[in-house]
């Protein structure tokens, strides 16, 4: 009998292997493995500070003066060993919190928090008094989150909020806007490598002594912008000055003649950069990682900032070294990982439990991409793309998230490469297809040199950083609401008698699928058509309320415009923006079902149906049996595909003739994080057999379990249900889960290259991989302790098994796992 | 149904990777000459399609007891169908009721141009690795229409493949190799009398076959497949006698498959027994 084949890092977790045979890295990660992180106040704290001493003052300069106070006053910290410096809290994993955003309900959360069932935090109990008596007071009134709640018209709002005392989510026409100030974004940050931020002062003070006082817009406008920048910019110098003193005092004390020398050149090199230009790869790396951290600092970027095309800008600097002898291949992989140690340790906290939701197992996806193509379209992969790689399969951690962009002119060893990482079973990296993504961005206005350079950022969408100026959250819209409404003609079981969506009447009195059919479009129509209303309010509201001195800096656009990146519309700027489908499995099978099942065969009737869903199917076996066996999504089958096509179509169509309105792209997109999960919890049972309240379908992949016909019929699936001749869409989230029998040895290896670039050719966007034994779940599931460091692919995103809800991680063990045959 | 364009399958296996070159559609077709033992495909055998039960999949809930062929169905302890094969006479009515699919018919027709669909709808996939489309079984070459499908299939430019158990006209095996790029033959044992024992057939007929093609066709891509099967052919003699034959044919790659018992629990879902289970096995390793 053939023997059970397992993944590396499933043989590395029955075996209680260490990752990284005992390295720097691995040393550094004990701090932060599975420790439960804590809240660190600070960045609250000296924001809530400043903004109380600066009320009146435009925003942007506002909020360069409370980055300059955390500079100032921040605790300054650095990690035994670590070579890396640069943190925004208490040693060990921690969070930080931003209550300009959600600040009103700073003390319902954090009371919540430590008890949490996805991704909780600690606080200390005098924490929580500062943060309830000095913080939350303050920002009661002002936020954001306030604001956008009191702003939306009724009939938006009772499908964006409950009507508690925090608005928390419905999930139905959910809002995104207020549990993160930016879309998912990347920096320019060449410009700091190559320039730094000295030069940010020297530009800037050029432009103020150059600005004319008698014309308003130059002193109302300008002024403030350029001030705003010379501050920041300033902080962050001194901020890194900061860890070049401690570095100091700590080499003065330190016997360890190794570390002491360590020490004295994190001094050295904290004194240069970020404000003057690197010069050496690590250099190159610490000023990177100050700014990407004083980014964070600065705002809540969706997901985190992204790392951009880090094999790209790092490379002059490790190729130059490697020139004159100054550094090895294995250093640069220690630098790296000592980076993402850092990475690990800072926890995007969600105060809400619906961020908390979205983003369990403490997502973030501060996306590093490596591959693909050079501005002038030629091959990018180079000696750092491998090191990158090779750090992955090495040292498996699931900060940062890597994105392999693939093209036609991808070199073998590329892709082999790639595969192999894949292979190695914690997730990584997910594939990013340059022949979908770059004649999309050139369609929506950009320059080739531009479109070749797009970086990945965050889960799955791409960001051109001199280009892209849209930072607004889009909505994520729970479609199997929809089709729930479609049943219960604008009602929710949930909900009761509460007329939620439109009143498309009585189904039973439906005598064709395509009344069916209609019905369901008017509903979709009706919560996009809302979706677009949050949209227009969120784009006012954001501009009011928050700014971004460091990001704006680092965008040639703003800098040139003199506008701070919050506002709504930036000259020269691209606007690409987005909004959910979440569900989209669901509701194909579940149309499906009904035009098979109902209508054409006549198995029974609607108010059958409606019968068997309102009692969740029991008592009705049969025809939840009937409801699972029908056409579905994901098996390379036209009768549930058309269905998918069509109301991909609908929704795409609205976005193409209202977005206009905007002048912003707004893009239909499949992307969930993890909020099929609550999403899911909302909706009564559905007529694809789903048991009410369980976990949707995901992003644009298949119901779990329905996906019967194998890999390749999940992306032919893709495939044939996307509009191609529309150009307002975007990312496609795909899952795959495969065994990994499917891909053992070096034939496997092969055969997944194949796979990946058939999925290459069909111009699908994106691609991830879960490569486990579901049986290896399951035991994770009854023996946590034992597969503490197993890692998961979700959403975009690999995460720790043991840290998701029992629900996530029964969607997981859900998902067809695909054997080779 | 059948008529001359049509083939009896019983599936269609997409993402196949142990079956030739690349990413490949397996068409398993219906019909083998050959009853070995082992065999793990049992739903392969007989010709016409017939009826197979899942118990596992059934949900008791006594639809097919309801329906006009009930005389071949009763309903066990647990509540569950327990069918009569032979008695079975209505099977497509019960198949029909049945929500849970437990009660199916396997094997299906299939017109030529319908199948060539679904095998071109993986068109992606084959291109990087020299996929295609690989004909099993059963026997593929038990059905005439198997040739005239692998023609078609060469004039689309597909990568064409076939796993064969030899025991076949040899005029029509020598017909569909000029349509095929890759070919698995199996030779099971050379020892005659053993072969008809497992098997229902001897080894010299096909081993002519092998020689004739071998002849006909010099520089083809073969591959002689021989499923090792404890107490049939697993000793050192009975492999060495292969080898010996295959000395003949210095091309020919040599694939030794090792056997599993996968395939079981369907002969039971058949209405039948395994063969080998009455057999003394020594245990796999």
């Amino acid at each position: 009998m053939a023997g059970k084949v397992y993944s590396a890092q499933e043989r590395r977790v029955l075996n209680k292997e260490k990752a990284g045979n005992g390295n720097r890295a691995a040393l550094l990660i004990g701090n932060v493995r599975g420790i439960k992180p804590q809240i660190d106040i600070e960045r609250g704290l000296y924001f809530t500070e400043s903004f109380k001493e600066t009320e009146g003052q435009p925003l942007i300069v506002r909020w360069a003066k409370a980055l300059r106070k955390y500079a100032e006053k921040s605790t300054i910290s650095i990690e035994d060993g670590q070579l890396i410096v640069g943190r925004a809290g208490k040693a060990g994993r921690y969070g930080i919190l931003y209550p300009e955003l959600d600040g009103d309900t700073l003390g319902i959360n954090i009371e919540k928090l430590p008890g949490r069932s996805t991704s909780p935090f600690d606080i200390s109990a005098e924490d929580a008094d500062i943060v309830k008596r000095e913080i939350e007071t303050y920002w009661k009134g002002k936020t954001y989150h306030e604001e956008l709640a009191k702003s939306l018209p009724e009939d938006t709002r009772k499908l964006t909020y409950n009507l508690d005392e925090e608005s928390s989510s419905r999930f139905i026409v959910n809002e995104t806007s207020s549990f993160r100030s930016s879309i998912q974004w990347v920096h320019d940050y060449e410009i700091v490598l190559q320039k730094g931020f000295n030069w940010i002062i020297k530009d800037s003070r050029e432009k103020l002594e150059s600005l004319d006082e008698d014309s308003a817009f130059d002193t109302m406008e300008k002024k403030p912008f350029l001030e705003a920048l010379i501050i920041t910019s300033e902080a962050v110098i001194l901020w890194a000055n900061r860890y070049a003193d401690e570095a100091e005092r700590l080499a003065s004390e330190e016997h360890d003649p190794e570390r002491k020398a360590e020490l004295l050149e994190i001094a050295r090199i904290s004194r240069k950069v970020p404000g003057e230009p690197a010069e050496s790869f690590y250099e190159a790396v610490k000023s990177q990682w100050f700014t990407q951290m004083f980014s964070r600092i600065e705002q809540k970027t969706g997901t985190i900032i992204s790392n951009g095309r880090m094999d790209q800008y790092l490379y002059p600097f490790y190729k130059n070294d490697l020139e004159k002898g100054q550094i090895t291949p294995d250093r640069a992989q220690e630098l790296l990982e000592c980076v993402w140690v850092e990475m690990a340790a800072f926890v995007d906290l969600y105060l809400s439990e619906t961020g908390g939701a979205f983003n369990e197992g403490y997502a973030h996806w501060e996306a590093v991409t490596i591959g693909g193509q050079t501005p002038d379209g030629q091959d990018a992969a180079n000696d750092l793309t491998y090191i990158i790689l090779k750090s992955k399969r090495d040292f498996p951690l699931n900060y940062p998230d890597l994105a392999a962009r693939v093209h036609l002119g991808s070199p073998k060893r590329y892709l082999y490469e790639v595969a192999e990482t894949v292979k190695d079973g914690t997730g990584f990296p997910k594939i990013i297809n340059d022949e979908e993504v770059i004649p999309l961005l050139l369609s929506k206005g950009a320059e080739f040199e531009e479109a070749y350079d797009y970086a990945v950022s965050g889960c799955a969408e791409c960001r051109m950083p001199n280009r892209d100026t849209y930072t607004s959250p889009g909505a994520y819209i729970n479609f199997a609401a929809a089709l729930e409404m479609t049943l219960y003609n604008g009602r929710m079981l949930k909900y009761g008698d509460e007329l939620l969506g439109l009143e498309t009447g009585d189904p039973s009195d439906f005598e064709s699928f395509d009344e069916f059919l209609e019905a369901y479009l008017k509903q979709q129509k009706n919560f996009i058509r809302h979706a677009f209303r949050q949209q227009y309010l969120i784009n006012q509201l954001r501009a009011r309320h928050f700014a971004s001195p460091l990001g704006s800096s680092l965008s040639k656009l703003c800098r040139e415009s003199f506008t701070d990146l919050h506002q709504e519309h930036i000259p020269g700027g691209i606007d690409l923006g987005y909004f959910e489908f979440i569900g989209y499995g669901t509701v194909i099978d579940s149309l499906s079902a009904i035009k098979k099942l109902v209508f054409e065969e006549k198995r029974f009737s609607i108010s059958e149906l409606i019968e068997a869903l309102k009692n969740n199917f029991e008592g009705y076996e049969i025809i939840r049996h009937l409801l699972l066996n029908a056409p579905s999504y994901g098996n390379d089958d036209s009768y549930a595909d058309e269905i998918g096509l069509r109301l991909d179509k609908e929704a795409g169509d609205f976005a193409r003739k209202y977005g206009k309105e905007f002048d912003v792209h707004i893009d239909l997109r499949y992307v969930p994080f993890t909020s099929h999960v609550p999403f899911g919890k909302v909706v009564s049972a559905t007529p694809n057999g789903r048991k009410a309240y369980t976990p949707l379908s995901d992003g644009s992949s298949a119901s779990q379990g329905a996906d019967l016909n194998g890999p390749t019929a999940i992306l032919n699936s893709n495939f044939r249900t996307k509009n191609r001749s529309n150009n307002y869409r975007a990312a496609r989230l795909l899952n795959i889960k495969l065994s990994p029998g499917c891909v053992e040895g070096p034939a496997g290896t092969e055969k997944l290259v194949q796979f990946i670039e058939g999925f290459r050719d069909l111009k699908l966007w994106h691609v991830q991989f879960n490569v486990i034994n579901t049986e290896t779940m399951r035991k994770a599931q009854e023996n946590p302790e034992e597969y503490r460091d197993l890692l998961v692919r979700i959403a975009g995103y690999s995460a720790y098994f043991t840290e998701l809800s029992k629900d996530l991680q029964d969607d997981l063990i859900a998902r067809t796992e695909q054997f080779a045959i | 149904m059948a008529d001359t364009d049509h083939l009896r399958i019983f599936n269609v296996q997409k993402y196949s990777l142990h079956d030739g070159s690349g990413i490949r559609t397996v068409v398993f077709l219906k019909g083998c000459p050959l009853r070995c033992k082992w065999c793990s495909n049992p739903e392969s055998q007989q010709e016409e399609p017939e009826l197979i039960y899942r118990r596992a999949k059934c949900i008791g809930c006594e639809k097919c007891g309801l329906c006009k062929g009930k005389s071949g169905i009763s309903f066990d302890a647990e509540g569950k169908a327990r069918v009569e094969f032979d008695a079975a006479e209505e099977k497509l009515e019960w198949t029909k009721i049945c929500p849970t699919e437990a009660l199916s018919i396997e094997g299906r027709y299939i017109s030529i141009a319908d199948l060539l669909e679904i095998v071109e709808r993986d068109s992606f996939f084959y291109r990087s690795g020299n996929g295609g489309v690989t004909v099993s079984g059963g026997e593929p070459l038990m059905q005439e229409n198997t040739v005239k499908f692998l023609k078609i299939a060469k004039e689309h430019y597909l990568n064409t493949a076939i796993e064969t158990c030899g025991a076949v006209n040899r005029e029509r095996l020598l017909t569909a190799a000029q349509y095929l790029d890759q070919i698995f033959f199996d030779i099971k044992s050379v020892d005659d009398g053993k072969h008809r024992l497992y098997t229902g057939v001897t080894s010299k007929p096909i081993r002519e076959n092998l020689k004739a093609l071998y002849e006909a066709y010099p520089g083809k891509n073969i591959t002689v497949r021989t499923p090792v099967i404890p107490g049939f052919n697993d000793t050192e003699r009975e492999l060495r006698a292969i080898e010996k034959f295959l000395s003949e044919f210095p091309d020919i790659k040599w694939e030794k498959m090792k056997y599993h018992t996968y395939g079981v629990g369907k002969y039971e879902m058949l209405g039948r027994s395994y063969p080998l289970a009455n057999m003394e096995l020594r245990a796999a390793e």
